[in-house]
C-alpha cells in the first residue's frame, strides 16, 4: 500500500445532518461530553452551510468537518516541539499528546479551525467513564487534540479493511474513506478554503455550485 | 598543609562529580522524573483504559425502531462500543444515534435501579420486589376490569404478552402509543386490504415523499438512506414544511404546509388522470377520480396548500415514470388516516400494489395487536376533561404518554387522575414521576427482546436482541413481571418466562415460512428472485443477530377509499387568532433515548440556553414581529412552550418549527403547544397543521 494517501471524499448532497458521525467519533476516541458552557472538543463537527438567500430561494447543505490532513500542513510547521507530525504512511497528520506543551500555535495556524484545546480535565458523568475504549488515550487538560483519521484502525484492521469510525457509521454513505487519489477520480471534488493552499486530503463534492463557492 | 582556593575548588568539584555520579546511578531521580512526566501527561484522575482482549458480538438494536444489526464491543464483559453490523442487510455498517447510545445508556445517571414507591411527601423510596408486586397485584385485583394498560408503539412479543394479560384480567382498555404504522394499517383496512403498507424503495426508480419523513423519523429510514443516497440522479421530490433530513437526500424540496398532505395527494391524482396514466382496476376508481377533479383541481389545491400547478404536474409525471409516492408526516406523527388513504390511492390508481417498486401489504406477526379501538390520545383527553371515568388502575409499560403525545398537559392530567398508577421503566420519565409505583426494567444489551417489521419496509421482518451484559441494579423484564403478576392474580400466564415466550414466537415464524436473509436479500425476492429455503435452527440464527424476512404480501386488492375520503377530507377549522402553523422535527435527544452526553453535538443547534429553538424564516418572523434570539411563548389550545427565535430560511412561510426529543427543556414540552382535533370518520386525534399563538415571553 505504499503511496497511499488516506483521506475522505464527503458528498454534501448526501449528508442529512443526523450527527451519527460525531457520535461515532466521540465514542471511539474517548471525547468527553461538554458540560453546559464548555467548548466542545469534537474532532468532527457538522455545520449548516446555506446560500445566504431568503426563502423560497434559500438552499442549504450540512457540512461534516474533520481535520483536513493537509499535504502541506501549516500546523506541523507551527508546532515548536514537534508534537504534531505528518506521517510518512498515508499522510495522516497525528498529534503526540505527551509532547504537546499547549501553546496552541497549531490552532492559530490551522485555517479550518478543526483543532481542539483541552481547557478542562476531561470528565464523564459518574459511571459513564466505564465506556472509554482502548483506542485512544484520554487527553489531559492543556494539550491540543484533533482527528487522527482513526489511525488505530489502520494498525488493528490492516490497510485493506481500514475505514474511519465516522465513515463506517454514516447511514447515508456521505463519507467515502480510502486512498484519496482513487476516491476523487471521476469526481469534481473541491477543498475548503483553497486559498490556504494546504492541499487537504479531505475533499468535498456537491451538485450545488454555490456550495463550492461558499465552502 | 594549607587548604587553599585551588584545593577547595578541586575538592568541591570532586564532591560534585561524586554526587552527580551517585544521583545518576541511583533510581530515585529517574523515578521522580518519570512520575512527574506521568503526572503531567497521564494524571491518575483520568479514566483508565480497559485492558485485555475485546470481545465482539452481533445482535439487533432494541433502542432503535429500525431493527438494524449492531456489533457490540465489550471489554471484561462490559459493553463499551456499539457499531453497525456490516453484514446485516438493514444496517450494512450504518448505525443510528439511538443504537449508538445503547452502551452509554447502561451507565446513564438517573437510571431506575430498584422498585420505587411514592411516599406521603410525594417522593420515592425503594421497596423490595416482593412488596412491589404484592401491592400491584392487590391494586389490580381490586380494580378488576377497570384497568387501563398502555404499551409502547412497537408490535413485538412484549405487546402481545401485555394484550394477553389484559384479556386475562377481563379489561378491555389496552392501548399502545400511536405510530404511523398504525395509521397506514388503518388506511389499508379502509381500502379493503389487510396488513401494514411498506414501500419498496429498493426497486423503485424514484421517490415522491408526500410529507413523509422517509430519511429521518420513519423506522425504516436507515435502510432507505443507505440504498437511496447513492442514487444521485434518481428523480426524488420531498413535499414538507422544512428543508430537513429527507429534503437533503431528495433532488428537490417543494414547500408544503403541515396538514396539507391529503390535499396534495388528491391534486396529484387529478394530474395523473390528466396525463392518462391510470392503470388500476379498483372498483371505486371512477368515484375517486371524480372526487379529485371536483374538489382538488390544481387551482383549489394551490389555494389550499400553496403548491403551484407546475409542482403538482411535476410530481404526477414523476409518479407516472415510476417514482414511489410515500405518505406521512414531517416528523412521523400528527396525521390522521385520510392522508395515508389518499397517498396509497396513488399507488392503487397506477397499479402498483404488491408489485416491485410499489407499495406492499406486509403481513403482521401479531395482527391481533392492531385492533386497538379509539386511539390513546382520545381516551386520555376524555379522561382529562372528565368526559370519561378515570381507570381505577393504570399500568404504563415502557411508555411515556405524559411527554410523547400532543397536548401533553392533558395526557399528564389523565395519568394523574387514575386511581393507582404503576410504570415499568428504566429511566425516570415524566409519566413515571406521576406514578405511585415504579418497577425498573433492564436496558437494551441487558435483556432478551424482539423487533418486528420496522414501519416502511416492504417485507415482514423479525430480529432478536439478546443480553450481552449483566443487568445493573435490581431490575426485571416487564414480560417476566407480567407473568408473575398473572400468577399472583390467579390467571394463567402464557409462559413462565419472557424468553420462553420469545421461543414460542420464533417457533411460530418457523411454521409460517420466510427465511433468514443472507446473500439473497428480501428486496431481491420482491423483485422476482426465488426465495431461499427456510433455515433450520431459526432461534440460533436470530441469536447470532441475523434477520428473518417474509417477503410474501397479504393477499387482496385495495380500493381507492373514495367513500372514506369524501367524508374525511373536510376543510380544516381555521384558528384566526393563531397566526402560525406548528411544525415539528424529531431530534436525537434524551427524549429519544439518546443521552445528552451523545446528543449534544447533534442537537446543539436545536436549543439555546436550555430553551428549544423556534425556527421561522425572516419574512414570517417579521409578520409576527419577533426577532432573532428573542424569547417567545407559543400557545396552543391546552398548553404552551417557551422558546428562542432562530431565523432559518429552510422553514416554509407561515410555519414555526420546534424540535422534539430534547426532554427536560426549561421551556416545556413542545408537544404541549400542539392542539389535536378528531379526524372525521376515523376519530383519530390529528394535530398536523395545528396553529399556535405567539407572544414575547
Amino acid at each position: 500500500m505504499s503511496g497511499v494517501m488516506w483521506g475522505m471524499v464527503i458528498d454534501l448532497d448526501r449528508c442529512t445532518g443526523c450527527g451519527v458521525c460525531v457520535g461515532a467519533c466521540r465514542l471511539e476516541n474517548n471525547i468527553p461530553p461538554a458540560g453546559a458552557g464548555d467548548r466542545p472538543s469534537d474532532w468532527i463537527t457538522v455545520e449548516r452551510l446555506d446560500n445566504g438567500r431568503p426563502y423560497p430561494e434559500s438552499d442549504a447543505v450540512n457540512l461534516p468537518k474533520p481535520c483536513m490532513h493537509c499535504q502541506d500542513p501549516p500546523c506541523v510547521k507551527a508546532c515548536p516541539v514537534g508534537a504534531t507530525r505528518k506521517s510518512g504512511q498515508g499522510g495522516i497528520v497525528g498529534q503526540v499528546y505527551a509532547r504537546c506543551i499547549g501553546c496552541r500555535a497549531c490552532m492559530k495556524a490551522c485555517p479550518y479551525g478543526v483543532r481542539r484545546f483541552t481547557w478542562k480535565t476531561p470528565e464523564w458523568p459518574r459511571g459513564m467513564e466505564a465506556i472509554v475504549t482502548p483506542f485512544a488515550s484520554v487527553r489531559p487538560k492543556g494539550v491540543v487534540e484533533k482527528c487522527t483519521l482513526c489511525a488505530h484502525r489502520l494498525a488493528l484492521d490492516g490497510p485493506d479493511r481500514y475505514v474511519s469510525a465516522c465513515a463506517e457509521a454514516c447511514p447515508a454513505g456521505a463519507i467515502a474513506f480510502g486512498d484519496v487519489e482513487k476516491l476523487r477520480q471521476g469526481l469534481e471534488a473541491f477543498v475548503l478554503q483553497p486559498r490556504a493552499k494546504t492541499n487537504p486530503q479531505v475533499l468535498y463534492v456537491s451538485r450545488r455550485a454555490w456550495a463550492k463557492e461558499r465552502a | 598543609m594549607a587548604f587553599d582556593r585551588r584545593k577547595f575548588l578541586g575538592a568541591a568539584a570532586g564532591v560534585g562529580a561524586g554526587l552527580a555520579a551517585g544521583l545518576a546511578a541511583s533510581p530515585a531521580p529517574w523515578r521522580a522524573v518519570r512520575d512527574l512526566t506521568r503526572l503531567t501527561q497521564d494524571p491518575p484522575w483520568l479514566p483508565d483504559l480497559p485492558e485485555g482482549p475485546l470481545e465482539r458480538a452481533q445482535t439487533v438494536s432494541l433502542a432503535c425502531p429500525s431493527g438494524i444489526g449492531v456489533t457490540v464491543l465489550s471489554a471484561g464483559g462490559r459493553p463499551i462500543l456499539v457499531r453497525g453490523n456490516p453484514d446485516h442487510p438493514l444496517s450494512a455498517g450504518a448505525v443510528t444515534p439511538q443504537a449508538q447510545a445503547e452502551a452509554l445508556n447502561l451507565y446513564r445517571p438517573g437510571r431506575v435501579l430498584s422498585p420505587l414507591l411514592k411516599n406521603d411527601r410525594g417522593g420515592f423510596e425503594p421497596v423490595s420486589w416482593a412488596a412491589a408486586l404484592d401491592l400491584l397485584a392487590a391494586r389490580l385485583g381490586e380494580a378488576g376490569p377497570d384497568v387501563m394498560a398502555v404499551g409502547g408503539s412497537s408490535r413485538g412479543t412484549l405487546q402481545r404478552v401485555l394484550a394477553s394479560f389484559m384479556e386475562g384480567l377481563g379489561a378491555g382498555r389496552h392501548c399502545r402509543m400511536p405510530s404511523e404504522a398504525d395509521l397506514a394499517w388503518a388506511a389499508a383496512r379502509v381500502m379493503g386490504g389487510e396488513g401494514t403498507p411498506g414501500y419498496d424503495l429498493d426497486n423503485a426508480p424514484g421517490l415522491v415523499a408526500l410529507g413523509a419523513d422517509v430519511f429521518a423519523t420513519m423506522p425504516a429510514s436507515p435502510h432507505f438512506r443507505k440504498i437511496f443516497a447513492p442514487r444521485r440522479d434518481a428523480p426524488s421530490l420531498y413535499f414538507g414544511p422544512e428543508r430537513g433530513p429527507t429534503a437533503a437526500l431528495c433532488r428537490e424540496w417543494r414547500p408544503l404546509p403541515s396538514g396539507a398532505e391529503a390535499a396534495l395527494a388528491m391534486g396529484i391524482a387529478g394530474e395523473l388522470a390528466g396525463l392518462g396514466r391510470v392503470d388500476g382496476k379498483a372498483p371505486d376508481l371512477a368515484d375517486f377520480l371524480a372526487l379529485a377533479r371536483q374538489r382538488f383541481s390544481p387551482a383549489r389545491v394551490k389555494a389550499m396548500t400553496g403548491v403551484p400547478p407546475e409542482a403538482l404536474r411535476e410530481a404526477a409525471k414523476a409518479v407516472a415514470a415510476g417514482a414511489l409516492p410515500v405518505p406521512g408526516a414531517s416528523c412521523g406523527r400528527g396525521l390522521g388516516v385520510a392522508p395515508f388513504v389518499a397517498g396509497l390511492a396513488l399507488c392503487v390508481m397506477t397499479g402498483r400494489v404488491n408489485r416491485p417498486g410499489g407499495v406492499w401489504l406486509t403481513r403482521d406477526i401479531f395482527p391481533q395487536l392492531r385492533d386497538g379501538g379509539p386511539d390513546l390520545l382520545s381516551r386520555l383527553k376524555d379522561i382529562a376533561l372528565g368526559l370519561a371515568p378515570a381507570p381505577a388502575a393504570l399500568l404504563l409499560v415502557e411508555c411515556d404518554p405524559a411527554s410523547g403525545l400532543a397536548e401533553s398537559v392533558l395526557a399528564g392530567r389523565a395519568v394523574s387522575k387514575a386511581g393507582f398508577k404503576a410504570a415499568m421503566t428504566s429511566t425516570m420519565t415524566a409519566s413515571a414521576k406521576l406514578c405511585d409505583l415504579i418497577l425498573p426494567t433492564p436496558m437494551p444489551l441487558e435483556r432478551w427482546d424482539d423487533v418486528t417489521t420496522p414501519y416502511g419496509l416492504a417485507f415482514c421482518a423479525y430480529g432478536l436482541a439478546r443480553p450481552l451484559a449483566r443487568a445493573r441494579g435490581d431490575v426485571r423484564h416487564p414480560g417476566d413481571v407480567l407473568a408473575e403478576l398473572a400468577v399472583r392474580l390467579g390467571l394463567r400466564p402464557a409462559a413462565s418466562s419472557f424468553k420462553q415466550t420469545l421461543r414460542r414466537t420464533v417457533s411460530g415464524l418457523e411454521e409460517r415460512g420466510g427465511y433468514v436473509a443472507g446473500p439473497v436479500t428480501p428486496w431481491e425476492v420482491l423483485a422476482g428472485k426465488p426465495q431461499p429455503a427456510p433455515e433450520a435452527g431459526l432461534w440460533e440464527a436470530l441469536e447470532a443477530g441475523l434477520l428473518w424476512a417474509d417477503p410474501r404480501p397479504s393477499a387482496g386488492n385495495l380500493s381507492c377509499g373514495a367513500r372514506f375520503l369524501a367524508q374525511a377530507l373536510a376543510p380544516p377549522a381555521m384558528e384566526l387568532s393563531a397566526p402560525l402553523t406548528l411544525a415539528l422535527r424529531m431530534t436525537a435527544g434524551p427524549g429519544e433515548g439518546v443521552p445528552p452526553q451523545l446528543s449534544q453535538a447533534a442537537v446543539r443547534d436545536d436549543s439555546r440556553d436550555g430553551l428549544p429553538a423556534a425556527r421561522l424564516n425572516a419574512a414570517t418572523a417579521r409578520g409576527v414581529r419577533v426577532k432573532q434570539a428573542q424569547r417567545v411563548r407559543l400557545s396552543g389550545s391546552s398548553g404552551k412552550v417557551d422558546a428562542v427565535v432562530v431565523i432559518d430560511e429552510s422553514v416554509a412561510d407561515g410555519h414555526v418549527l420546534l424540535p422534539l426529543g430534547l426532554e427536560d427543556s426549561r421551556g416545556g414540552d413542545p408537544l404541549a403547544a400542539a392542539s389535536a382535533l378528531p379526524e372525521p370518520v376515523s376519530g383519530v386525534q390529528v394535530f398536523a397543521g395545528c396553529r399556535v399563538r405567539v407572544e414575547r415571553a
